[in-house]
């Protein structure tokens, strides 16, 4: 982040009006944690007790109905050496990660950019094409995505028309995940909202300026849009990335809990699900959710790291 | 009950040291709220009832729960009931919080479970003393509560293994349903009878492969067990003997295929017989009144084929029970309310079969004179499997979850042809015990 | 409409009405499964399964009917639980995360980078392993089966997700309108107040729906905390037609599955136009 490398000692020495003096005696650094007090609060009362909790079990064999015993780092150990279905999770969700994430974001995306400005009744689209993304999550799912994409599904019947023969792919192997990154990819509202909103905060003035200078549509989406909007294009992309990694509700309500058919979308937090919950081994699904953590935690920082050779921030002098 | 207390301090007191630490002086924190079980003033008492079910379930339980409080007004029932699949996520929440409902719904998969963790409470005490009468029940049911001589839960219901199947694509066909004693060779006959008329793209029944039910009464009728204690009852040769009849009768297009069964899932909505894919699948015979609400035609219900050999190997349940924690502060109250539950005339009426055929004789006597035509089929289902020398499912070990996931992962393995018969059999015998126990 | 196409001028007509009827093509296409939902809502119970076709063969109105009062507590308290939730959600986001969003985005002190990286480590933790640890928390705090749960840590900023998004939007504002403001006497909370917060309307917007949308939908928080059936949100009571032991009444749910997404499609239709009101339409210049 560039931020730190901000030369940020110019503010308190000029002081050009009274006013202004009297109101900045309160130093940037208090000021800073003043404004970050409700979070703090929040922090040290709500969040960090139950993460650090959540550390300690993992190094414990503990079934939630009775008390934890320290076993040190047989979970870690356990999860790398002897759980082939651990292995299998990991897979699924990476793969899951790898497609579902930049399909959802270049599809959000170009949808903002259609429904951003230039056509009545656009509010309306918009609406509209949250509508799935609000029913994303419902249970009602399970048996819509079998409507789509199961044998004598929508997906099918389309295909048909074409001639090809399709398969069940919802309850195949090989292709259930992929239904499931369809899913993501249907549920495309949250990140598009987050485009528009943040197409909406680029200033007019750069168009204007940008006309004047005769660039044609694709110059201005390349040379303006697409620069400006980069913080929120980062945003969205670690957002997503976090959320593909944890995602549950899907694989859960589509796969009725169990993952299958033959664990082709037991994703990593619903294996860690079934392990806590309905096997009873909350300690070793701590360490599990750990391992995310660590996994999740070192993809972030890269992401930071190559934030730098491609995202521009408006505060950058 | 000191046992009990540790227990729930341990996480407690973790989480509770974290945030002192951390935000030191926060009162509520340093405070000892570990009593469990609300209590009321002189003489009043509340209770906490949980259970999961459909919405039928739900009204009808807290009809007969207002009946109660009507009788003794100084008791107050606070109910909590969700569906199945998320039930046990918050018991288990509260359990580990301290914070466990005095009476639980058990499920018989988890029983072992919950009683080995000493959550719930030995209710032998207050069979002996009368305030549960239990006078003319069946044994057996009560047997499937019972781990290491101590009763840990009240069945209000039961049911019998059962095969439903779609009785108007029969009669169309021009098949003839299967009779009362009919055998898995004849079962095998009539799914590629059905298949043959029914045409493309339409099955004799559902693959039975996956559920442990049916490799039970297989089991039974070769004078084996699922389970002998917390080992395996069976061996590799039975279960490959198992899967092959239904490969086959996959291979012959008589049962669905792999695909179509694992697009489904296992609750009546989804069945063939209710899609119109399918003409036979296996249930219990509570299912038996959803089967016929989902389904646009009649649905029949048979009893799961015999033997070959003519052994019945049928089976009948007491998948659920009323259970009491032992952190509950009224114990005593809580055993009144499950005798209320499952002998009570008006309550019985109140609660007619959303539990199954009930548990007690003389209250299925008078709820059998009340219910429909349908819900009557139940109740002489149950008949007929008990008269044929039928066995009520044990006690289930700790780790039947486990077992049963294991179970259905290899047979799909197998069914999608990723893993060869013998292969998956030899995991099953390998990793299984391991779960066990 | 603003800039960018009106210095181009607006498309033709015929290009106008060819964006439309693509509009309107794909989504109608990506509504299916919902137009599904809305059929089998008003079909018998009996037929949603076996009659595929997307109008009813018999109509019902029963689903709807049948579905508010199924739960002995009609549905409508059911909503309004979920209104107090999703109101009282939406107010802490919008103080807490951008109070916190700003100090990170603008203020300089000291560990803001430490502060910053844990923020964004609180995203990362699976959600189920701290269930019971909080769980217990809550209970040790006589906050089970009360909506404080649900709220109480909004107002703290535990969506660090919010932070995050209304620091990236701060970024992107220009830091010459800090100066400006400075010079004009403002102090750091009147830049808050008074140039920060308006200029991230559409942030402020954004986290106004998304609290809402998530908060409507979600289900792990209140099953574990809200244990009494008149505390249900609309998510808890949906799921009470579904058994995986019993009977699944899917008509019913599908009808108060359509019903549930009323509130959060209007909340949408009212809160995107302040989507619009960014940069662009407050005349900085």
């Amino acid at each position: 982040m560039s931020v730190a490398t901000r030369d940020r000692v110019e503010s308190p020495p000029e002081r050009p009006r009274r006013a202004g003096g009297r109101r900045f005696r309160i130093s940037e650094n208090v000021a800073g944690y003043l404004f970050l007090s409700p979070w703090l609060v929040g922090l040290f009362v709500i969040v960090i007790g139950p993460m650090i909790a959540s550390l300690y079990l993992s190094f414990t064999e503990y079934n939630p109905l009775t008390s934890p015993s320290w076993i040190g780092l047989d979970n870690y150990v356990r999860l790398f050496t002897d759980d082939p279905r651990y292995i299998a999770s990991l897979k699924v969700t990476l793969i899951y990660v790898v497609v579902s994430v930049p399909l959802q974001l270049a599809f959000a995306l170009l949808l903002a950019m259609v429904l951003d400005k230039g056509l009545r009744g656009l509010s309306f689209y918009r609406s509209v094409y949250y509508l799935p993304s609000l029913l994303g999550s419902s249970v009602a799912i399970a048996i819509l995505w079998r409507r789509v994409f199961s044998g004598d599904g929508l997906v099918n019947s389309f295909l048909g028309a074409f001639g090809i023969e399709g398969r069940s792919w919802i309850s195949e192997p090989a292709t259930a995940v992929y239904t499931l990154v369809a899913l993501s990819v249907w549920t495309f509202g949250a990140p598009m909202v987050i485009f528009l909103a943040g197409l909406r905060q680029i200033p007019d003035m750069y168009y204007e300026a940008a006309s004047v200078d005769g660039a044609g549509r694709v110059r201005r989406f390349f040379s303006i849009t697409v620069p400006l909007l980069t913080p929120v294009i980062f945003f969205n992309l670690i957002l997503q990335m976090i959320g593909a990694f944890q995602a549950f509700t899907p694989a859960f309500v589509v796969s009725d809990g169990t993952g299958g058919p033959v664990d082709s979308t037991l994703f990593y937090t619903l294996y860690l699900y079934q392990e806590g919950f309905a096997s009873f081994r909350m300690g070793y699904a701590s360490a599990m959710a750990w391992v995310l953590f660590v996994v999740i935690a070192l993809f972030t920082a890269l992401n930071f790291a190559a934030s730098k050779y491609w995202v521009f921030y408006g505060d950058e002098r | 009950m000191t046992v009990r207390t540790t227990r729930q301090r341990a996480v407690t007191a973790l989480t509770a040291t974290m945030c002192a630490l951390l935000v030191a002086g926060l009162a509520a924190c340093g405070s000892d709220g570990d009593s469990a079980g609300a209590e009321g003033g002189d003489g009043d008492v509340s209770l906490r009832i949980a259970w999961s079910g459909s919405d039928e379930r739900n009204t009808r339980t807290q009809d007969a729960l207002d009946l109660y409080m009507e009788q003794n007004p100084n008791v107050d029932i606070s109910v909590e009931y969700t569906t199945a699949t998320n039930f046990w996520d918050r018991l288990t929440t509260q359990v580990a919080g301290g914070n466990a409902p005095d009476i639980i719904q058990m499920s018989g998969q988890v029983l072992s479970q919950y009683a080995t963790s000493d959550v719930l409470l030995d209710l032998g005490p207050y069979v002996d003393d009368g305030t549960i009468d239990i006078e003319g029940w069946e044994e057996e049911p009560l047997e499937a509560q019972t781990i290491d001589g101590t009763l840990y839960g009240i069945p209000p219901g039961l049911d019998g293994h059962a095969l439903v199947y779609d009785a108007t694509k029969l009669q169309e066909l021009g098949i003839e349903p299967p009779s009362e004693t009919w055998t898995w060779s004849e079962f095998a006959d009539l799914a590629r009878e059905i298949a043959a008329a029914g045409g493309e793209g339409y099955y004799g029944t559902e693959d039975g492969g996956p559920q442990y039910e049916v490799l039970q009464s297989f089991l039974n009728q070769r004078g084996k067990q699922l389970f002998d204690g917390n080992e395996l009852g069976f061996e590799a040769a039975d279960v490959e003997e198992l899967w092959q009849f239904w490969g086959d009768l996959r291979e012959d297009g008589a049962a669905v295929p792999a695909d179509l069964q694992t697009a489904q899932g296992a609750n009546p909505e989804n069945s063939g017989v209710v899609q119109g894919y399918a003409a036979m699948d296996f249930t219990t015979s509570s299912q038996y009144t959803n089967f016929v609400g989902l389904s646009p035609g009649e649905v029949g219900m048979a009893t799961y084929p015999f033997g070959d050999d003519g052994a019945p190997g049928q089976v009948w349940r007491a998948g659920m029970a009323w259970s009491v924690t032992r952190t509950s502060a009224n114990a005593d109250e809580a055993a009144k309310l499950i005798d209320f539950l499952v002998n009570d005339s008006e309550a019985g009426a109140l609660l007619q079969t959303t539990r199954g055929v009930p548990a007690s004789p003389t209250i299925r006597e008078e709820v059998l004179g009340t219910v429909d035509e349908t819900e009557q089929r139940s109740f002489e289902h149950l008949e007929t499997v008990q008269a044929h020398d039928a066995q009520v499912t044990p006690v289930l070990p700790t780790g039947f979850g486990d077992f049963n996931d294991l179970y259905q992962r290899l047979y799909y393995e197998y069914a999608f042809g990723r893993m060869t018969l013998e292969d998956a059999v030899g995991q099953l015998m390998s990793e299984a015990p391991g779960l066990l126990g | 409409m603003s800039g960018a196409t009106a210095t181009t001028g607006r498309p033709s007509r015929a290009r106008r009405l060819v964006k439309h009827v693509a509009l309107v093509a794909f989504g109608l296409l990506l509504l299916y499964p919902l137009i599904w939902m809305l059929s089998s809502s008003f079909k018998p119970t009996e037929l949603i399964f076996s009659d595929s076709g997307l109008w009813p063969s018999r109509f019902t109105l029963s689903n709807y009917t049948d579905g508010w009062n199924a739960l002995r507590i009609p549905f409508s308290t059911f909503f309004v639980n979920s209104f107090v939730v999703a109101i009282g959600s939406i107010v802490g986001n919008l103080i807490a995360c951008s109070l916190a969003a700003y100090a990170f985005a603008r203020l300089n002190f000291r560990f803001r980078r430490f502060w910053f990286a844990i923020m964004l480590a609180t995203i990362m933790l699976p959600q189920h392993v701290v269930l019971i640890p909080q769980y217990v928390l809550f209970s040790e705090l006589n906050w089970i089966d009360t909506f404080l749960p649900l709220i109480v840590p909004k107002f703290l900023a535990t969506d660090a997700f919010f932070i995050f998004l209304m620091v990236q939007f701060i970024r992107t504002l220009p830091r010459e309108l800090d100066d400006a403001a400075k010079i004009d006497g403002c102090g750091w909370w009147g830049i808050y107040w008074r140039v920060i917060l308006p200029l991230t309307m559409p942030a402020l917007a954004t986290t106004a729906i998304f609290t809402f949308i998530w908060t409507w939908n979600d289900f792990l928080s209140p099953l574990i905390y809200l244990s009494t059936p008149e505390n249900y949100t609309v998510p808890l009571a949906l799921r009470a037609f579904m058994d995986a032991e019993g009977e699944s009444s899917w008509g019913p749910l599908f009808a108060m599955s359509i019903l549930s997404l009323g509130p959060i499609f209007g909340f949408f239709l009212a809160a995107q136009k302040y989507l619009v009101r960014g940069v662009a339409t407050t005349g900085l210049k």
